[in-house]
């Protein structure tokens, strides 16, 4: 791969990467340094890319094993933990829900709460829009687990942005059983 | 659109069998802000997700790519580094090995003669002085052969002397048994 094409091909994917390094660590700084590091391999490897089949699971996959190195020289057995693990300001507490009308805000805090599995799939398929297919060569999953997961995923976030945003009147949780 | 279509979307899209084209309807429905009363429970979802897709560092790209220059630059450095010294080293290597060389060659021996019978005259005329020095030398170790020559009687006295020795022993043990018996 010519450094043009590399310009053109994989440094656009930067910020998806960096989203989903994000989503992993909860930390920006590492993630930073994750997505530098992987970019610099993939820029010292740029001829071999050319062979790659998807670059968008292949540098997905890297970012997410670095990111689990991170983790791991962190001496944090789970991603659970790390989930756990927030900055002072980003605490939030169910008074902050109530009050945090910014649907980004929302959403990432109640995906950030999701269960390690659910959180990287619902990331790279509604978030990232990536095909199943794609997941699954990241993730290394199969396609029915991943709509499993994804499924439980998308139905949690509805329900705790249902209850969150006061939506939970009998009316609307009758219309949203009705889309189940 | 249809809150009839939008219905069936959504039950697809919580069981996951939406296509990405689906997907991306939801959300320009849901963003629109044309929604139906009875889904604007569903707003805040599809506007979070289409709002964390478009979230985008500004020149994150750019940075990355002057890290991975800068990097590449470094590591140049580097080795250039390595490799000024270690062709410094070999350079060093290579000169004393010629100094040493070339101050062998000064101390050569020399032909100093060009016709081989003039020098195997000479040679011989000096393999003779040596021989003869040698032979002067040998001439002044004789009076050696006079110190020996005068050590010869002691040393046949000193036979007799021991052979006296031994037949007073054979007495000793002679009357030794002569008084057992």
């Amino acid at each position: 791969m010519l450094a043009r094409d590399f310009k053109t091909d994989v440094l656009p994917m930067s910020n998806m990467l960096l989203r989903y390094a994000l989503q992993i660590l909860q930390n920006e700084e590492e993630a930073k340094d994750v997505l530098q590091d992987i970019f610099l391999k993939l820029w010292q490897k740029r001829d071999e890319l050319g062979k790659v089949e998807n670059l968008n699971a292949f540098t997905i996959r890297m970012i997410r094993n670095r990111c689990l190195d991170v983790i791991r020289a962190r001496r944090t057995v789970s991603l659970e933990v790390v989930k756990k693990d927030k900055l002072p300001g980003e605490e939030v507490s169910d008074t902050d829900h109530l009050e945090n009308s910014d649907s980004v805000s929302l959403i990432k805090q109640i995906i950030s709460e999701l269960p390690d599995i659910q959180r990287t799939i619902i990331q790279l398929r509604d978030i990232e829009q990536l095909e199943y297919e794609e997941i699954a060569e990241a993730t290394e999953m199969n396609v029915n687990a991943i709509r499993v997961n994804l499924s439980r995923a998308r139905k949690k976030v509805r329900d705790e942005i249902l209850k969150i945003q006061n939506y939970g009147t009998t009316e609307n949780t009758y219309a949203a059983s009705k889309v189940l | 659109m249809e809150p009839q279509k939008i219905h069936m979307l959504l039950q697809k899209y919580f069981e996951a069998e939406t296509t990405l084209g689906e997907e991306n309807e939801l959300i320009t429905y849901f963003t629109s802000g044309e929604v139906d009363e009875n889904l604007k429970m569903y707003v805040s979802m599809f506007s979070g997700i289409k709002e964390l897709s478009d979230e985008e560092n500004p020149g994150l790209g750019e940075d990355l790519m002057n890290y991975i220059l800068e990097s590449e630059h470094t590591e140049k450095l580097r080795y250039r580094w390595m490799w000024q010294i270690v062709t410094g080293i070999a350079a060093s290597v290579i000169l004393v090995m010629l100094a040493v060389n070339f101050y062998s060659d000064k101390n050569q021996w020399k032909d100093t003669f060009t016709d081989p019978k003039q020098a195997y005259a000479q040679a011989s005329k000096t393999l003779e002085f040596v021989a003869g020095h040698y032979n002067k030398g040998l001439a002044q170790l004789r009076p050696i052969g006079k110190i020996e020559n005068a050590i010869n009687p002691f040393h046949s006295g000193m036979n007799t002397l021991n052979k006296g020795f031994d037949q007073m022993n054979e007495l000793k043990t002679l009357n030794k048994k002569l008084k057992k018996e």
